[in-house]
């Protein structure tokens, strides 16, 4: 292993290891320690692996990232987290500021003693039972070192649990706010969320930078769904420039559990997202919508497995892209369908529109069908706007610019119409056009504004 | 007064020229049907005159309203009262027809420095218009052509036209692969719109659109020249005897 952000990593454990005194022997720490010697057998992945071939993390060794093992919020105004609010959204807000809970900033609004809206730290600090069960257990730190980097450095991120038969109507807002104004900094949030029996809930993920250093976010999510249970997971990506993030979240679904993950991302410099679902029981659905609309030297890669383990499941996964200037996209969608997964339903779409010749994508469907008895499908299509479309468009005075707006803004909505959430979706929605459209007196959609 | 003038027009597709030397002029108040066998041209001069970018202007020129064609871009031409029927009209998903109309009965309006309409007002133009095509209501908020028949896309064709209103239309096959109902029905639609002040073009394999659309001219248009022209009488002759006579007399 080379590299100093190595280097650093291994005193930054031992100067961890001595800040726990006690809690050096519990459980959690046990899983940290292993994790640890994972990481340092398999360092961070390079363009040699196979699952990284097109997205070489060759910035964590440009950089001088520190590694953030405190938390400290007192430099963080409530102004700033204002801007990274939604308009109008009613919500339970958790900020999180390199990684570490503030309660000054979070606004969680009242609800049932057992539901539990907080913080990871917290629930490793009581011994919570739920922590001992599943942390660790389902994000798989052997496959590669981010994820064994987080696990060994887990402290803080959110816990989430949503009791059985509980319906939590506000939104869940996980904020991660970066401070990129005095260091480089690196962040590991750790996330665990549990929905119990029949319980629904919907929460968003952002990550905002503040300042001009580089950051980089290593967040690793574990959501673990009982019975019948129903999530949304959105991730909202729209950072700046010198921001890098590889984020994981694995998902875990017992029967007839429905996950609907969605993933927006409009801007950032490095972006990696591995989304992981095993569906361990029947009757599962698994919904994957991506969105990615980038530009600049903006890196994308969405990596996403669903792994049918069990019979009667469906899947369905659809992620569309605009890739302008020299943005560089990756989609890899694997599916798996193992021998007991009879009656499996998948399906799987990546569609893309280059606006520029310097853009590029790089789309693989991966398929692994190992039951027969399934109905599995996949398609991708890569190409530029359509000429005549275009052209029909112009053909009725619509000119150039707006004619692309019309095209572009249809072929996104698909994804955008998706979003449950109104002030998500309003704010996709805007930022896209705000983005296409200089001149949006003559463009609205009237079905829209007749409502 | 002219609305078009079309002299020498020569056009090349991929290096072949299609069109070898045009002259034709209509005039306000005209309609102009152009006839000719497969492969004879007619769709390149509909999109030439559309502004499609696939075609190579050779030599000639074409005047409209006065002013220069070629110096306009297709949606300046549309803006300045140019409409083309598509003989293949393309589905759009994910606009709907009303807010693809919208847009564009706005961009007109903007060109013409008017206030663009309010939704109130814009859905009324636009039942207006449907129920001129005998269009269903429903179909506003379809995708643009979506799953249409090919007679709905075509009424579709004549109802945008019936939006925009042009001061000249070309209609490029809009009659090909309609059955006796919706050829009669946009046939009305036509005729409901033509007047002293706006002119139409209308191309056409057949002669049976003429019997519902009455022709000022007919030119017949073989192997990229009009080679013929004439009245209603013309294309009734063409009706009886085929394009073969004309073959052979050109082809001498």
């Amino acid at each position: 292993m080379a590299g100093e952000l190595i280097n650093n990593i291994l005193s930054n454990f031992n100067e961890f290891e001595n800040k726990l005194n006690g809690s050096k022997v519990s459980a959690v720490h046990i899983i940290r320690k292993d994790a640890f010697d994972k990481f340092k057998q398999f360092g961070f992945p390079t363009a040699k692996d196979e699952e990284w071939r097109f997205s070489n993390p060759g910035f964590i060794n440009k950089f001088q990232f520190e590694l953030c093992l405190s938390g400290n919020d007192e430099k963080i105004s409530q102004e700033i987290v204002n801007q990274y609010k939604f308009e109008n959204l009613d919500e339970h807000l958790l900020v999180f500021v390199n990684g570490f809970y503030s309660q000054r900033l979070s606004d969680v609004k009242p609800k049932k003693k057992q539901i539990i809206i907080g913080s990871f730290a917290d629930a490793v600090e009581r011994n919570s039972v739920d922590i001992i069960k599943y942390f660790g257990k389902f994000a798989d730190y052997n496959q590669n070192g981010f994820s064994a980097l987080n696990t060994a450095f887990a402290q803080d991120g959110a816990f989430i649990l949503i009791p059985d038969g509980t319906v939590i109507e506000r939104p869940i807002r996980l904020l991660f706010i970066t401070d990129a104004r005095e260091k480089s900094v690196l962040t590991m949030p750790r996330n665990l969320i549990i929905s119990g029996e029949c319980s629904q809930f919907k929460i968003v993920e952002n990550n905002h930078t503040i300042g001009s250093l580089p950051s980089f976010n290593n967040p690793v999510s574990e959501i673990v769904m009982d019975f019948s249970s129903n999530v949304e997971y959105y991730n909202i990506q729209n950072n700046n420039e010198n921001s890098y993030y590889v984020g994981t979240t694995q998902v875990s679904q017992q029967r007839a559990s429905i996950f609907t993950g969605t993933t927006i991302t409009l801007n950032g410099n490095y972006i990696r997202n591995n989304l992981n679902s095993l569906l361990e029981a029947e009757a599962c659905e698994t919904n994957y919508n991506g969105l990615y609309f980038v530009g600049g030297n903006c890196f994308v890669d969405n990596h996403t497995l669903i792994d049918h383990a069990k019979p009667n499941c469906n899947s369905n996964e659809i992620y569309k892209g605009i890739l302008n200037d020299k943005a560089h996209v990756v989609f890899n969608g694997k599916i798996i369908v193992r021998p007991d997964a009879q009656k499996t339903n998948a399906y799987q779409t990546n569609r893309n529109i280059l606006l520029t010749d310097d853009a590029k994508i790089h789309t693989k469907p991966q398929l692994e069908i190992f039951a027969d008895d399934v109905k599995c499908s996949h398609g991708a299509t890569s190409g530029y706007l359509d000429r005549e479309s275009l052209f029909y468009l112009r053909s009725r005075g619509i000119g150039e610019e707006m004619a692309k707006t019309l095209l572009l803004n249809a072929f996104a909505s698909e994804v955008i119409e998706k979003i449950n959430i109104a002030e998500l979706r309003d704010m996709v929605k805007s930022y896209i056009a705000d983005k296409l459209i200089k001149d949006d007196v003559y463009f609205c959609d009237v079905l829209d504004q007749l409502k | 007064m002219s609305i078009l003038k079309i002299e020498n027009l020569k056009v090349n597709v991929n290096g072949n020229q299609i069109l070898k030397g045009i002259n034709f002029e209509v005039k306000s108040g005209e309609i102009h049907a152009i006839m000719g066998p497969n492969g004879s041209g007619k769709s390149t001069l509909a999109n030439v005159l559309a502004g499609r970018e696939d075609y190579t202007v050779t030599e000639g020129k074409v005047t409209y309203m006065g002013k220069n064609l070629f110096d306009m871009p297709s949606e300046v031409r549309a803006r300045e009262g140019i409409f083309l029927a598509f003989q293949y009209p393309v589905e759009i998903p994910g606009v709907s027809n009303a807010n693809f109309m919208r847009t564009a009965l706005n961009e007109l309006r903007k060109f013409r420095n008017e206030e663009p309409l309010d939704a109130m007002d814009f859905l009324q133009l636009m039942r207006e218009k449907a129920k001129l095509v005998e269009i269903d209501k429903t179909f506003l908020n379809r995708s643009v052509n979506e799953g249409f028949s090919g007679g709905e896309k075509k009424r579709n064709e004549i109802f945008q036209m019936a939006m925009l209103q042009p001061k000249l239309a070309i209609l490029d096959e809009t009659d090909s692969g309609l059955d006796i109902d919706a050829l009669k029905i946009v046939a009305n639609g036509v005729n409901k719109l033509s007047n002293e002040n706006n002119a139409f073009v209308v191309i056409t394999h057949y002669q049976r659109l003429l019997d519902y659309i009455i022709p000022d001219f007919v030119h017949v248009l073989y192997k990229g020249q009009i080679v013929k022209s004439g009245t209603k009488k013309l294309a009734l002759e063409l009706e009886e005897k085929g394009y073969d006579w004309i073959k052979k007399e050109i082809d001498v």
